[in-house]
C-alpha cells in the first residue's frame, strides 16, 4: 500500500539521522567508555601507539581523584595552554627545570641546581638523572635545547614569549646545561618555572602539533589518559615516576563551570576538591563534616584604570589631575568591597599588586574618608562631579563589584555608567590605541601567573605599554617609575631588585592611576579523605603526592 | 513549514477545512457585545484579565508606591530573609526585593510586551504577504526565517551588544527579531488555509482588492492561532530575557528587570533562597495570567464553541 | 516520496550557501578576534599581528571566505584556534553528548505535553483543563536554570539521589532530561490543546458524531489525528531550537555538549569552530524540517508529495 511505502522511507529517513546519534551514543549509555576525542576518525589517522594504559573502567579498588574546576584547558599541548586552568592540569604532566613553594621560593624541580654568571647573562643548570619522559625517551639536557627549538621557530606559541629573550642553549654535558639571555632579566628565573620540558623524541616527530595535542611527553607524574575537550581530562599515574608520586590511580580534571554545580559535586563525593568555591556559599562548605575550607591569599588584583588622558565634553580632564584620581580611592571603602563582592574573602590593598607577588613593599592604604574626598575633588574644581562610563566583563561577580564602585562613587557626585560585555569584545575596546580609545574607566584585574613584581606592573603601569602594546589603560606615563622597572630588570642582586621595586610601587601608590579595590582570597574546598596536597602560591594545587584515605 | 510551499499549499487546503465563520462578518455592534457576553462567561479568563489589569497597574504606579529607593544600597543589611520591613527580604546589596519587584514592572512588562507586539506585527504581516502572494515574495521570507531559525540567539544578541551597548535594548531587540519567523511562519499556513475557502474566493471574483481581502478577510482568520502563539510569547519573552542574563548579555545588573533579577539570585540558592522565590513567582503569575486570557481570548472568538 | 526527499535535500543547497556568506560576515564583523585570546595579555601588538598573519586574519574576508569554502568542499571544517583540534572532531565528540540530552528531552516531553493537551481540549472549560494548563505554564514560566539548580540542590545534595553531573548511567539523565523537557511539554500542551479544540469542531467530526460513533474513537481517530499535523510542525521547531539552545542545561550540569561549545567558541573568537557549529545547526534544521514534512504524510496519507 502507499501509506506503507512512506511509512516505511520516513523511517528510513529517521534511521538516517537518528543512526549519527545511535553510532555516537554509546558514550553515555555505558558509563565507562565516554566520547573520547583522542580517538581519531578516519581522515586524521593517527600514527601513534598510545603510551599509557587504555581507559580503564573505574573498577572497585582504584581510586579516581576528581577535581571540579570552573574552566577547562585550552590545549593539552604544554606550550599553547596559557590560562589558570591549562597550567593547572598541564603542570601535573609536564615538569620545568625549577618551581615555586608555597612562600613564592624558586626551588629545584628537573634540575638540581642553578647559578648564574657575573653579568647575570648565563644560567648554568646541573640536571637530575634517571628521570625518562613519558614516552620512554631518558630526560637529558637535549630535551631543554629541543623544547627552546621548538618555541623560538613559532611564534604563535606561547612558548615563543619565554624563550625570545633567549640567546641560545648550551648543551655541556647530558645533565649539565647552559641558558644565554640576550640581556640580564631578573624574571628569567620565574619564567623558567612556566617553560615545560617536552621529550626531544616527541618534539622530532613530523605531526608534533597533533602529537602533542592528544598525548603527554613530559617528566610529571601522570600521564594523560583521555580527554574531553569542555568535559574533562583524565590522567593516570605515571609508574616510573622519579620521585615521591601519587597514591592514587588517577587524576580526573572535571569541568564544571557553574558555581552551585561545583559546591555541589563536592558535597555528594562526586568530586573531592572544588576551585573555585563560590564565595556565598563558604558557610555551606564549614558546616559540612566532610568538607575542609582552604582559603590562601590570592595572587589577583583588582583595580579600576582611571584613564589620565579622557576628557569631559567640555574638555576638561578629570583623571589627569592627582586629586580626583585619590580622591576616587578615598571614596571607597575596601572593607565594605570585600564583604558585599567576595562575602568576606578579600583584603585591603596595600600596594599595586599582591602580599603573594615577589618584592611586594607595603604602602599606606587610603582609608575611605569622604570629607577629604569631597575637598580634593573641591580643590580640583570638580565638586560637582562628573559623568564617566566603566568598562566591565559581563559576570556575574564583575558585575556585582562594578556595580558597587559605581555606588560608592556616587558619593562624592561622580556618576558611573556600566558598560558590561563579554571579555573579548572588552580587550578590543582597551587595546584600542591612545588616539581612538574610548576607555574611561576599566574594571578589571590581573595576576602573573610567575609571581613576578615586573609581570605584575609593566604591562599595565609602564608608559612604553600603553595599547595596543600593553594594558596601560591609565595611559598613565611616569618617567621616573619607567626608569626603576627598566633598572630592576637587569639588576640581579635581590636586595637591590627590592629596594628598586619598593620605590616603584611607592610612587605608583602616591600617583593611583587607578582605583586601588582589594586582593580577593582563593577560595577552594576539598573532602577530609583528601591527603598530600602541595600549594603553589595564589592557591595553585600540585597534586603529586595525592592520596584519598578509606 | 515546508520547504516546497506551493506544494504544501494545495496539499495542506485539501484536507484542513476553512478556519472561517461567515459570522464573523456580521455586522459588528452586536458583534461586540456578544463577544463580551461571551467572554465574561469565561471564569478563569475574566480573573486571568484582572490580574493582567492589576499588572499594568502596578507597572504604571509600581516605581511610586516602592518602599525603598529600588537602587539604595544598604551594606547592614543585605540577604536578609523576608521581615516585616522588608517584605520580600533583600538582595545582595542590600536594596528591597519587594521595591525593586514594584520597580522592574514597567521595565519586564513593557520589553516583552513591546518585543513581541512589534515582532508579531513584523512577523504577521511578513507571514501574511507570504502565504497570499507566494512566489519570490514567499521563498524570501521563508528562507529568511529558515535562516533566522538556525541561527542562535546567543549569537545575534552578542552582536547587538556589540553594536548598539550592553542594556536593555539588547534585550528588546533580541526578543522582537527571534519572534518574527515563528509568526511569520505561523501566519503563512494560517493564511495559506483560508486563502481557499470559498469566502476568499467569492471577494476574489467580486473584484476586491487584495489588500482588503488579505486584511478583512484573510487575517481575521487567522486570528485564533495568532492568539495562543502572542500570549505564550509573552512569556517567553520574560524568560529570554533571563536566559540571556545567565549568559550575560541580559539587562544592567543595576535594572530591576524580573528575569535578571532571578538569574542573579541564582548564585544565592542555597544561602538566600528568597532572593530567588519572588521574581519567580511574579514572573509566575505573569505568564500565567497572559496565557490564561489568551485561551479564555481564543475561546470565545472561537465561533463553534459556545 | 523518495524523489520528493531528495529534491528536497537538493534545494537546501542554496540556503546552506546563504547561510555560510551570512555567518561568516558575522562573526568576521564581531570585536575581537582569536590572534589576542592566543597571543595572551602579556602579547605585544607585533606578537598579535604575527599570530594574525599566520592564520590569514589580516587577508581582506572575502579571501578568507574563499579559502574556508575551499576547504569546506573538500570536506575539511578547520582547525580550532583554541584547541588545535580539528573542527569535525570536535563537533563531532560535542554532538554525542547534545544528542543525548534531546533525545533525554524528547523521550517524555512531546507524549506529555500532547496528553496533557488532548485531555484539557475534551474537559474544556473544567477543573481538569484549568490545572492542565497551570502544569504547562509553570513549565512555560520556570527558566532552565532554575529547574535545573533546584533539582541538584534537592535530588542531589538533600536526598543524594541523583548524581549533580555529567550523563553516565541512566539515573544522571534525569535531571537533565526534565530541563530539557519541560519547555516542550509546556509549548505542546498548549499547542496541541488548541488544534484540538479546531479539530474538535470540524464537519468530519461533528458528522462522525452523528453517526454515533463511539465518543473515544471520534476523538481518537478523527479529532487527535488530525489536529496532530500542527503539533508536529511546532515539535519540529522546538527540537531545532533544543540542539542549539541546550547551553543552559550544559552548564549546570556540565556536560561537554555543542551548546556550551558554541559559546565557549564564540568568546574566544574561535571562527571555524563557530561557523562548522552553525552549519551543522543549519543542516540539522533542514533535516528536521524534512522529517516534519515527511511525518505530514504519515499522519494524514491525503497529503501528497510531488
Amino acid at each position: 500500500m502507499k501509506r506503507t511505502k512512506r511509512l516505511i522511507t520516513l523511517l528510513l529517513a529517521c534511521v538516517m539521522v537518528l543512526g549519527l546519534a545511535a553510532c555516537g551514543g554509546n558514550g553515555g549509555n555505558t558509563p565507562n567508555a565516554p566520547a573520547n576525542n583522542t580517538k581519531e576518525p578516519a581522515a586524521n589517522a593517527p600514527t601513534d601507539t598510545k603510551t599509557d594504559a587504555p581507559a580503564e573502567p573505574a573498577a572497585s579498588g582504584t581510586k579516581d581523584f576528581v577535581v571540579a574546576m570552573q574552566a577547562d584547558a585550552t590545549s593539552m599541548d604544554p606550550h599553547i595552554g596559557s590560562n589558570g586552568a591549562s597550567n593547572q592540569v598541564l603542570d601535573e604532566m609536564y615538569e620545568a627545570l625549577l618551581t615555586f613553594d608555597r612562600e613564592t621560593n624558586v626551588i629545584p624541580l628537573l634540575a638540581k641546581s642553578w647559578e648564574v654568571s657575573e653579568d647575570g647573562r648565563t644560567y648554568t643548570f646541573q640536571l637530575n638523572e634517571g628521570i625518562t619522559f613519558h614516552d620512554g625517551e631518558p630526560f637529558t639536557a637535549e630535551a631543554i635545547r629541543a623544547t627552546y627549538e621548538r618555541g623560538i621557530n613559532n611564534e604563535s606559541l606561547r612558548l615563543y614569549r619565554t624563550v625570545k629573550d633567549w640567546e641560545d642553549v648550551k648543551v655541556i654535558s647530558d645533565y649539565e646545561c647552559q641558558i644565554i639571555l640576550k640581556e640580564p632579566n631578573n624574571t628569567f628565573i620565574n619564567k623558567i618555572t612556566q617553560t615545560r620540558i617536552v621529550s626531544p623524541k616527541a618534539l622530532a616527530r613530523d605531526d608534533v602539533d597533533d602529537y602533542l595535542a592528544k598525548n603527554s611527553a613530559g617528566t610529571g607524574p601522570y600521564v594523560l589518559s583521555e580527554r574531553v575537550d569542555g568535559g574533562y581530562t583524565k590522567m593516570v599515574r605515571n609508574e616510573s615516576y622519579w620521585q615521591d608520586g601519587p597514591k592514587v590511580d588517577s587524576l580526573t580534571f572535571k569541568v564544571v563551570p557553574e558555581d552551585a554545580a561545583r559546591l555541589a559535586m563536592l558535597q555528594t563525593g562526586e568530586a573531592h576538591l572544588a576551585t573555585p568555591v563560590p564565595l556565598t556559599d563558604t558557610a555551606t562548605v564549614e558546616g559540612d563534616p566532610n568538607l575542609v575550607l582552604d582559603v590562601v591569599p590570592g595572587i589577583t588584583y583588582r583595580y579600576v584604570t582611571l584613564n589620565t588622558e579622557w576628557a569631559l565634553p567640555d574638555g576638561r580632564k578629570p583623571f589627569a589631575d592627582k586629586r580626583v584620581r585619590q580622591a576616587l580611592n578615598y571614596a571607597f571603602d575596601s572593607e565594605a568591597y570585600a564583604k558585599v563582592v567576595f562575602n568576606g574573602y578579600a583584603v585591603e590593598p596595600t600596594s599595586i599588586f599582591s602580599t603573594a607577588i615577589l618584592y611586594h613593599s607595603p604602602q599606606t592604604p587610603y582609608k575611605v574618608d569622604l570629607e577629604k574626598a569631597k575637598s580634593l575633588m573641591k580643590e580640583a574644581g570638580f565638586e560637582d562631579g562628573f559623568d564617566v562610563e566603566i568598562i566591565v566583563d559581563n559576570t556575574s561577580l564583575e558585575q556585582r563589584g562594578a556595580t558597587f564602585v559605581m555606588q560608592q562613587l556616587s558619593q562624592i557626585g561622580v556618576n558611573v555608567k556600566l558598560l558590561p560585555n563579554e571579555s573579548t569584545a572588552n580587550a578590543e575596546l582597551t587595546s584600542a590605541p591612545l588616539e581612538s580609545t574610548t576607555v574611561q574607566m576599566w574594571y578589571v584585574n590581573w595576576s602573573s601567573g610567575s609571581y613576578e613584581a615586573d609581570g605584575s606592573m609593566r604591562n599595565i603601569l609602564h608608559g612604553e605599554k600603553f595599547p595596543p602594546d600593553g594594558y596601560n589603560t591609565a595611559f598613565w606615563n611616569n618617567a621616573e617609575f619607567n626608569q626603576l622597572l627598566d633598572d630592576a630588570l637587569k639588576m640581579s642582586d635581590t636586595e637591590e631588585i627590592a629596594e628598586t621595586y619598593a620605590k616603584a610601587q611607592a610612587i605608583a601608590w602616591e600617583e593611583c592611576p587607578w582605583m586601588f579595590l582589594g586582593n580577593d582570597e582563593s577560595v577552594s574546598a576539598y573532602r577530609k579523605e583528601v591527603s598530600g596536597l602541595i600549594y603553589k602560591p595564589g592557591g595553585t594545587y600540585v597534586f603529586r603526592t595525592i592520596g584519598l584515605e578509606g | 513549514m515546508s520547504n516546497t510551499p506551493n506544494e504544501r499549499e494545495e496539499t495542506t487546503v485539501s484536507f484542513e477545512e476553512s478556519y472561517i465563520d461567515e459570522n464573523i462578518l456580521a455586522d459588528k455592534s452586536s458583534k461586540t457585545k456578544e463577544f463580551i457576553k461571551k467572554f465574561l462567561k469565561r471564569k478563569t479568563a475574566v480573573a486571568a484579565f484582572f490580574v493582567m489589569v492589576l499588572l499594568l497597574i502596578i507597572a504604571l504606579i509600581g516605581p511610586y508606591i516602592a518602599p525603598y529607593d529600588p537602587s539604595e544600597f544598604d551594606y547592614e543589611n543585605i540577604l536578609t530573609p523576608p521581615t516585616a520591613e522588608h517584605w520580600f527580604g533583600t538582595d545582595q546589596f542590600g536594596q528591597d526585593i519587594f521595591s525593586r519587584i514594584l520597580a522592574g514592572a514597567p521595565l519586564t512588562l513593557g520589553v516583552s510586551l513591546s518585543s513581541v507586539v512589534v515582532g508579531a506585527a513584523l512577523g504577521t504581516v511578513l507571514g501574511l504577504l507570504a502565504g497570499y502572494y507566494g512566489g519570490w515574495i514567499e521563498m524570501l521570507v521563508m528562507r529568511g526565517a529558515d535562516v533566522l531559525f538556525s541561527f542562535p540567539d546567543i549569537l545575534l544578541a552578542i552582536a547587538i551588544v556589540a553594536l548598539l551597548g550592553p542594556g536593555i535594548l539588547n534585550v528588546f531587540i533580541a526578543v522582537a527579531v527571534f519572534t518574527v519567523p515563528s509568526f511569520a511562519r505561523l501566519m503563512r499556513s494560517a493564511t495559506l488555509a483560508v486563502k481557499g475557502s470559498l469566502y476568499v474566493e467569492v471577494a476574489h471574483s467580486l473584484g476586491c482588492k487584495d489588500g482588503r481581502i488579505l486584511f478583512l478577510h484573510i487575517f481575521p482568520g487567522t486570528i485564533q492561532s495568532l492568539i495562543v502563539n502572542f500570549t505564550m510569547r509573552i512569556g517567553s519573552a520574560i524568560m529570554a530575557a533571563s536566559s540571556l542574563s545567565f549568559l550575560g548579555f541580559g539587562a544592567n545588573v543595576t535594572d530591576p528587570e524580573w528575569g535578571a533579577m532571578l538569574s542573579q539570585s541564582r548564585t544565592y540558592l542555597a544561602t538566600a533562597p528568597h532572593m530567588m522565590y519572588f521574581p519567580a513567582l511574579i514572573i509566575f503569575v505573569t505568564v500565567l495570567a497572559f496565557n490564561l486570557f489568551g485561551d479564555g481570548l481564543r475561546d470565545t472568538l472561537d465561533p463553534k464553541i459556545k | 516520496m523518495g524523489r520528493y526527499a531528495a529534491r528536497r535535500l537538493l534545494e537546501t543547497i542554496p540556503l546552506m550557501l546563504i547561510i555560510s556568506i551570512f555567518v561568516f560576515m558575522f562573526i568576521h564583523l564581531l570585536p575581537g578576534d582569536p590572534a589576542r585570546q592566543i597571543a595572551g595579555l602579556e602579547a605585544t601588538y607585533d606578537e598579535v599581528e604575527a599570530i594574525r598573519e599566520e592564520f590569514g586574519l589580516n587577508k581582506p574576508l572575502i579571501v578568507q571566505y574563499f579559502d574556508y569554502m575551499k576547504g569546506l568542499l573538500t570536506g575539511n571544517m578547520g582547525r580550532s584556534m583554541k584547541s588545535n583540534i580539528p573542527v569535525s572532531e570536535l563537533i563531532w565528540s560535542r554532538f554525542q553528548f547534545t544528542i543525548q540530552l534531546v533525545f533525554a528531552g524528547l523521550i517524555w516531553a512531546p507524549f506529555v505535553g500532547i496528553f496533557i493537551g488532548v485531555i484539557c481540549a475534551i474537559k474544556r472549560g473544567t477543573w481538569v483543563d484549568l490545572g492542565g494548563m497551570l502544569i504547562a505554564i509553570c513549565g512555560l514560566s520556570a527558566p532552565g536554570f532554575v529547574l535545573g539548580l533546584v533539582g541538584i540542590q534537592v535530588f542531589a545534595v538533600k536526598l543524594g539521589a541523583l548524581p549533580t553531573a555529567g550523563l553516565e548511567s541512566w539515573k544522571s539523565f534525569i535531571l537533565p532530561s526534565i530541563v530539557m523537557g519541560t519547555g516542550i511539554m509546556a509549548t505542546l500542551a498548549r499547542y496541541s490543546r488548541s488544534s484540538m479544540l479546531e479539530t474538535l469542531r470540524e464537519d468530519y467530526v461533528r458528522t462522525a458524531r452523528a453517526k454515533g460513533q463511539k465518543e473515544s474513537i471520534v476523538m481518537f481517530r478523527h479529532a487527535f489525528k488530525n489536529s496532530l499535523i500542527q503539533v508536529v510542525t511546532i515539535l519540529g521547531l522546538q527540537i531545532g531550537g533544543l540542539l542549539s539552545g541546550s547551553v543552559i542545561t550544559e552548564t549546570i550540569f556540565s556536560i561537554p555538549g555543542m551548546g556550551r561549545l558554541l559559546t565557549d567558541s564564540i568568546s574566544f573568537r574561535d571562527y571555524p569552530t563557530i561557523q562548522g557549529l552553525l552549519m551543522i545547526f543549519a543542516v540539522q534544521y533542514v533535516l528536521i524540517n524534512l522529517i516534519v514534512d515527511l511525518l505530514y504524510g504519515v499522519i494524514n496519507p491525503k497529503i501528497r508529495y510531488d
